[in-house]
């Protein structure tokens, strides 16, 4: 009689890491269509960089790191897409793979690579374009104008309504134009009707729990709709604060990156609701238009403390069912 | 009201904009211990105590030292004397009245007294352009406090989730420690802009 | 390598104990605002490693004469008092160095008297004879000192491309946020780490020394049980 040996692991999940990242990048792809659609070729030439900077950094760690060459480990993929979605089309090519190589080098690697990391690797690398070239960073073009593979001074370069809202003022732009991303804005972060829709995609192959995004709004439209300025009703500022900068594209895939967040339900939706309030706090005081992404670097930190607040709390809201189990079996003392 | 927001704007300024650990890259001894929850809480609480304590004594010590310009290379001495008078108070104050804590700290207790953070403090809003208010230079002194703390926190938090994780032998411990540092600094620039503090 | 060599290797740590091993900036970790703020530029640099040698050196020194006779909590009010002192008499020649360098070091020249190395240095002496405490405070002050050193010179090159204001790369692209707080620390994390990996690789190989060391005396053994 023959029979065939068979190796562990005998229970199979459907999901694993692979899926998930493969679920984030078919998320992501269809903003590279709009975004196509609207700057041209020079997004794919932006998109390509990005991603082979940081597959090609993140194999030579994992190598490093590991020993072995993972070709199969394509997380960096995501990352690399997440930053070339955020910034501008018309950026110098040295900014995004200075970013990548933050991202992975410093971010992702020294903690032990994929899985292991504590912060985001993408709000690492934007975080650190920002801080350095800061002007280039914000430099946006008009939308339905193909640019030029190489920049040149054809190009003219416009401040995005992001700009028009830091300084207190109010962009007239109208909700199909703030849902469709067709203003002067990053690379494919702008696309809200794209971006919603892969969020219901995401939900329903269950790689993000839906509270996480809607604890995260739902403070920043309650303190945009509370804070909106003269002469602008609550729900337009609720619209231009959540629309017309990079805020959803956080929300949706920066926030719910699996290896940075909390565990327990509770603590997620606390990390939420504080991301949001942080997130305001920055627009209101941070003298840089991209406010998400910092605080979405320091809520990581601070997600390790959400889980052990939650071990403390859940035994407290236990004794109750474990009392009457003893009176019911009192023998059992 | 005025004098509310003073205090609340040196207070936020101190925690966030300028937070003592990430900004300014001031530490205290044995900063890498490993400390529970409730040992950070009680170092931070200390450490605020103390700066809280010594700044009312320090506003009129640094009129008097603007008022006349020989005496500011004296400043240092002065304000460390005045925190090491603190300190002892605190730590006599501690002796008699909690001796538990007392008995579990009394290796340590002297290096949260005078170090770094309590002088650096007191230093530092004695050259704030709005040190010549009172409220303004009591809110920053109590908010370094804070905002030490909150880091401190902030590495617990940190250090909590690096010892479930298998970080590569070369960067285990101290470098790990500065890069992470590093990062959360990133994250608090993001509040400055490319303004440096003095 | 040969055991010989790992022998005069060990010793040779063993007698730069706090500059190569148990340094304190890259393993202490100690003294971290006077490594990642002042470092950002060799004149500010210098000026610290100055003054921490007149204030630093001497304090340890003195500790070590006083020793025990002094109670825990006085101990740290006196030994930054005395560093305090030393620090006015350092000024002086800090000046010399550049006339606006107390605007550029702010605070972080005063800080040097309560740094946390003094705190440990002070700690460590103790027990040491005074001799003894003049050669480790005198390491640690190296030690610290060519850290820093090297931390300014890449910090500056890479956020102004000048040394000492001179200016030495051209059309090299800046980075100024090696100028800043997060840039010295990530630096100083990556230095920790190449020391930390230079050690591994040392200590792999006179783990090899010692193994084939051992090989070649059993090898010699057998040889010798046979021709017997």
């Amino acid at each position: 009689m023959n029979s065939t040996i068979h190796h562990a692991p005998y229970i199979r999940h459907t999901e694993s890491s692979r899926t998930i990242m493969s679920d984030a990048a078919i998320a992501l792809v269809p903003l590279y269509f709009m975004s196509y659609f609207y700057y041209g070729s020079r997004v794919l030439l932006v998109g390509g960089v990005s991603i082979l900077t940081c597959l090609i950094c993140d194999w030579i760690c994992g190598y490093l790191l590991q020993r072995k060459l993972n070709l199969r480990d394509l997380s960096a993929a995501v990352t690399g897409i997440i930053i070339s979605m955020m910034v501008p089309p018309a950026v110098p090519l040295y900014v995004v793979v200075a970013a990548d190589l933050f991202a992975i080098l410093v971010c992702k690697a020294p903690f032990g690579g994929t899985g292991k990391n504590l912060f985001n690797p993408a709000a690492g690398g934007l975080a650190f374009a920002t801080i350095c070239w800061s002007n280039q960073m914000f430099l946006y073009t008009q939308p339905l104008q193909r640019l030029p593979m190489q920049l040149d001074e054809t190009v003219t370069y416009l401040q995005g309504p992001t700009a028009t809202l830091k300084l207190g003022g109010i962009p007239r732009l109208g909700l199909t134009e703030l849902l469709l991303g067709n203003f002067p804005g990053p690379l494919g972060s702008t696309f809200t009707l794209i971006i919603l829709a892969c969020l219901i995609y995401l939900i329903a192959r269950r790689a993000i729990k839906w509270y996480l995004p809607v604890s995260f709004l739902i403070p920043v439209a309650m303190i945009a709709a509370y804070n909106h300025p003269f002469g602008v009703s609550p729900l337009e500022s609720v619209a231009n604060e959540l629309f017309a900068g990079s805020l959803l594209f956080v929300a949706v895939y920066m926030l719910t990156d699996p290896a940075t967040t909390p565990k327990y339900n509770i603590s997620r939706i606390l990390y939420g609701i504080c991301a949001g309030i942080l997130t305001m706090v920055f627009r209101y005081i941070s003298p840089l238009e991209m406010s998400a992404v910092f605080a979405i670097l320091l809520m990581n930190a601070l997600a390790p403390a959400f889980d052990c607040f939650c071990e403390w709390l859940l035994p407290k809201m236990q004794p109750v069912n474990n009392e009457t189990a003893l009176d019911e079996g009192g023998n059992q003392q | 009201m005025i004098y509310l927001t003073e205090f609340f704007s040196a207070f936020l300024t101190a925690v966030m904009m300028e937070n003592l650990l990430f900004t300014r890259a001031i530490d205290i001894p044995n900063l890498y211990k490993k400390r529970s929850f409730q040992q950070t809480l009680i170092v931070g609480a200390l450490l605020t105590g103390i700066v809280t304590v010594s700044s009312i004594p320090a506003y009129f010590l640094n009129g008097l030292f603007k008022s006349h310009a020989a005496f500011v290379p004296y400043m240092t001495l002065s304000f460390l004397l005045l925190n090491g008078a603190v300190f002892l108070g605190f730590y006599f104050g501690i002796r008699r009245f909690l001796p538990k804590l007392f008995s579990l700290m009394e290796k340590f207790l002297p290096f949260y007294g005078v170090n770094c953070v309590t002088l650096g403090t007191l230093l530092i809003a004695a050259r704030l352009s709005s040190g010549t208010k009172f409220l303004s230079f009591f809110g920053y002194c109590f908010g370094s406090g804070v905002g030490f703390t909150i880091a401190l926190l902030i590495m617990w938090s940190i250090r909590q989730k690096m010892s479930l994780s298998h970080t590569p032998k070369t960067f285990r411990g101290l470098p790990i420690t500065l890069i992470y540092l590093g990062i959360v600094s990133l994250a608090l620039f993001g509040l400055i802009g490319n303004q440096l503090p003095a | 390598m040969n055991l010989t060599f790992v022998r005069k290797y060990n010793r040779f740590l063993r007698k730069t104990d706090g500059i190569f091993t148990h340094n304190p900036l890259l393993v202490l970790g100690l003294a971290l605002p006077l490594a990642v703020i002042p470092s950002y530029g060799m004149t500010a640099m210098v000026a610290v490693s100055a003054a921490m040698l007149i204030c630093f050196v001497p304090t340890v020194f003195i500790a070590s004469i006083i020793g025990k006779r002094v109670s825990s909590p006085w101990r740290v009010i006196l030994y930054p008092l005395i560093s305090c002192l030393l620090l006015i008499l350092s000024r002086s020649v800090v000046q010399r160095i550049s006339v606006l360098i107390f605007d550029t070091l702010g605070v972080y020249f005063s800080l040097i008297c309560v740094n946390s190395l003094l705190m440990y240095s002070v700690e460590q002496v103790l027990p040491k004879k005074p001799l003894d405490a003049l050669a480790f405070a005198l390491r640690q002050w190296v030690g610290a000192s060519l850290v820093a050193f090297l931390c300014a010179v890449i910090r500056e090159l890479l956020a102004t491309g000048s040394l000492w204001g001179i200016t030495v790369l051209k059309d090299v692209p800046r980075l100024p946020v090696a100028q800043m707080a997060l840039g010295g620390f990530i630096l100083l994390g990556f230095l920790a780490a190449f020391c930390r990996l230079v050690h591994r690789i040392v200590l792999t190989l006179t783990l090899r020394a010692g193994a084939a060391q051992n090989e070649n005396d059993l090898a010699d053994k057998e040889r010798s049980e046979t021709q017997k």
